[in-house]
C-alpha cells in the first residue's frame, strides 16, 4: 500500500489522535448493564475501527515504538468490546 | 497580558485604507519579482542559475543585506547548482504560502520574503544563507500544503522533503553567527517543516534554540523591541515551544511570567501577512473575530502555566494542591475552548481545515494530559501520559469529561482534505 499518511509524523497531532481514540474506545467499553444502551455503545466502538487501523499504520510509518505499544493497547480494548458486540448481535438475532 | 496595539486610535476606515495600500504595494512587489529578473532566470535550470548582479531593491524599505557584514561567509559553500523552480512557479508557490500559511502563522513579512526570493533568483543572495533557507522554507511549506490534494500528494510531499533537506544543508554555519531576526525565522521555518517529516523527533531542538535567540535579542521584553515582526516571531517561538514541551512534559524554554510584551491582537491583520484582500472571515474567526494566531498564543500560556506550576519538580505540590492546580488549569482550558469558536464551518479551504485541526489537536491533547494527570496522580516532568502504561492506569475513567471533545476531534481529522483517514475509504 503506497498511500502516505500526510500528517502521521506530526507528533503533537498523532498523540492527540491517540488520546481521542483511547478516550472514545475506553469510555464505550464500559458496559452500563442496560442491554440496549450497551449494544449501541459497542456499535459505536466498531465505527471507530477505521480510525484505529489508520493510527496503527501511522505508528508503523513513523517507527515510533511507544506509540505502537499504546495503539496496541487501544486495539486490545477495541477487540474486547467488538467481540462482545458481535456476541450481542448473534444473541439478538437468534 | 494586553494585546499589542489594543490602544490604537485609528478608526476602522483608516486601518482599511492602510491595509489596502499595503496589499497594493506587496502585489507590486510580486509583479516586480517576476519582471525584474533577466529572462534567463525566469526559466533557469539548475545549471543556468544567474549569479552576480543584484536587482534594484525596489519600493520596499526592507533591506535584507543591511547587516551582511555579520553574515559574510555563511554561505561561502553555497552550491552553485541551487534548485529553484521557474519564476512563474516560484511566484505561485509564494502566493500559496502567503495565503495559506503566513496569514495564520505570520512568520515572515511579505515584502521581506519577496526580497529574499528576488535575491536568490538574481544571484544577489550568494553567500547569504538566511535568504536561501527562508526561500526554501516558503517553497517547501507551499508544496506541503499542496499535498493536501490527494491527487498530487506523493509528488508534492517529495518536493517538500527536498526543500527541507536543502534548508538543512544550507544551515550548518548559521548557528555560529550572532543572533538576528532572520536566523530566528530560519530556525522556526526549519522546525515547522520538520514537524511533518520523518525527522520530526528533532523539532524541539530547533524551536528551543530559536526561542533562546529571540530572548537574546530582547523580543520578550517591552521596550527592547518595538517591531511587530519581532513580537510575532517571539510568540510563534513561544507557542511552539510550550506546545512541544507540554506534549513531552519537559521543561519549557521561556517562563510565561517573564514575557513582558503584549499578546498579538485578538482580531487583527492576518490579511496584512497574506497580502490577501479583506474578506468575510466569519468562517475562520467565529463570531468574536478571534484569529488563530492569537488562540495559539493564549493556549500556549496555559500550557506553560501547567508545566511551571504543576509538572515541574520545583512546584512540589501536596496532593490537595496538585488537584486544585490541575482543576484550575482545566477550567482555564475549558474557558479558552468555549471562547475560541474553532469548530469548522462549511466552505473552509483545505489549508484552513488543517490549521483548525492542528489547533484543536493541541487543545484536546492538553486537556487529555491534564485529565490523565488527575487520574494517575503526582505526575512530574518526563512522564509519558500517552504511554501504554499511562493508558492502562486510567482505563475507563474519562467518559464524562472528554468523550464529546474526542469525537469532535476524530470527526475533524476524518474530513476529506486532511486525509488522515484516507486509507479507510
Amino acid at each position: 500500500m503506497h498511500t502516505q499518511l500526510t500528517w502521521s509524523h506530526h507528533r503533537t497531532i498523532n498523540r492527540a489522535w491517540l488520546a481521542a481514540l483511547f478516550t472514545v474506545i475506553s469510555a464505550l467499553a464500559e458496559l452500563t448493564g442496560d442491554e440496549s444502551q450497551d449494544v449501541a455503545q459497542l456499535a459505536e466502538i466498531v465505527s471507530h475501527e477505521p480510525a484505529l487501523r489508520t493510527l496503527e499504520l501511522a505508528a508503523q510509518q513513523v517507527d515510533d515504538g511507544e506509540l505502537t505499544l499504546s495503539v496496541e493497547y487501544c486495539r486490545e480494548l477495541f477487540d474486547h468490546a467488538a467481540l462482545r458486540w458481535y456476541s450481542a448481535q448473534n444473541v439478538g438475532g437468534q | 497580558m494586553q494585546e499589542l496595539g489594543a490602544e490604537g486610535t485609528d478608526g476602522p476606515q483608516i486601518q482599511t485604507a492602510a491595509l489596502n495600500r499595503r496589499i497594493g504595494k506587496i502585489e507590486e512587489l510580486l509583479v516586480e519579482l517576476k519582471s525584474a529578473l533577466p529572462l534567463s532566470a525566469r526559466n533557469a535550470s539548475d545549471e543556468n542559475r544567474p549569479v552576480g548582479k543584484p536587482v534594484d531593491s525596489g519600493p520596499s524599505n526592507y533591506n535584507p543585506r543591511a547587516d551582511q557584514s555579520s553574515r559574510s561567509g555563511l554561505m561561502s559553500d553555497l552550491p552553485k547548482r541551487c534548485s529553484l523552480p521557474p519564476v512563474e512557479e516560484g511566484q505561485a508557490l509564494l502566493t500559496d504560502y502567503l495565503r495559506d500559511f503566513n496569514s495564520k502563522i505570520p512568520l515572515l513579512a511579505p515584502e521581506a520574503i519577496v526580497s529574499h526570493m528576488r535575491d536568490c533568483y538574481s544571484g544577489a543572495a550568494k553567500g547569504v544563507a538566511s535568504s536561501w533557507v527562508l526561500t526554501y522554507f516558503v517553497l517547501g511549506i507551499a508544496h506541503r500544503l499542496r499535498a493536501l490534494d490527494p491527487t498530487v500528494r506523493a509528488d508534492e510531499t517529495s518536493k517538500a522533503e527536498q526543500y527541507l533537506d536543502k534548508c538543512l544543508n544550507s544551515f550548518s554555519n548559521v548557528l555560529l553567527e550572532e543572533p538576528n531576526e532572520r536566523i530566528v525565522q530560519c530556525l522556526l521555518g526549519i522546525a515547522i517543516m520538520l514537524q511533518d517529516s520523518p525527522k520530526s523527533h528533532r523539532v524541539s531542538s530547533f524551536v528551543s534554540i530559536a526561542l533562546r535567540m529571540a530572548q537574546e535579542l530582547g523580543y520578550n521584553e517591552a521596550g527592547l523591541s518595538e517591531s511587530k515582526v519581532a513580537s510575532y516571531i517571539f510568540w510563534i517561538a513561544f507557542s511552539m515551544d510550550a506546545n512541544l514541551s507540554m506534549c513531552a512534559l519537559r521543561p519549557n524554554t521561556q517562563k510565561h511570567a517573564e514575557i513582558l510584551i503584549g499578546l498579538p491582537p485578538r482580531s487583527d491583520d492576518h490579511d496584512w501577512w497574506s497580502m490577501r484582500p479583506q474578506r468575510d472571515d466569519k468562517l475562520m474567526n467565529g463570531p468574536s473575530g478571534t484569529n488563530l494566531f492569537f488562540l495559539h498564543c493564549t493556549l500556549a500560556i496555559i500550557q506553560a502555566q501547567a508545566l511551571e506550576e504543576v509538572f515541574s519538580p520545583k512546584a512540589n505540590l501536596q496532593p490537595a494542591q496538585y488537584n486544585l492546580a490541575l482543576q484550575t488549569l482545566i477550567t482555564k482550558l475549558e474557558a479558552w475552548r468555549s471562547d475560541s469558536h474553532i469548530d469548522p464551518a462549511e466552505g473552509l479551504q483545505s489549508s484552513e481545515l488543517l490549521h483548525l485541526a492542528t489547533l484543536q489537536a493541541s487543545y484536546f491533547r492538553t486537556m487529555y494530559q491534564l485529565t490523565a494527570a488527575q487520574n494517575i496522580r503526582v505526575v512530574k516532568f518526563r512522564y509519558d501520559l500517552f504511554s501504554h502504561i499511562a493508558l492502562r492506569a486510567q482505563k475507563y475513567s474519562q467518559r464524562s469529561t472528554l468523550y464529546e471533545q474526542a469525537c469532535k476531534l476524530l470527526s475533524l481529522l476524518a474530513l476529506p482534505p486532511l486525509e488522515i483517514l484516507s486509507l479507510n475509504r
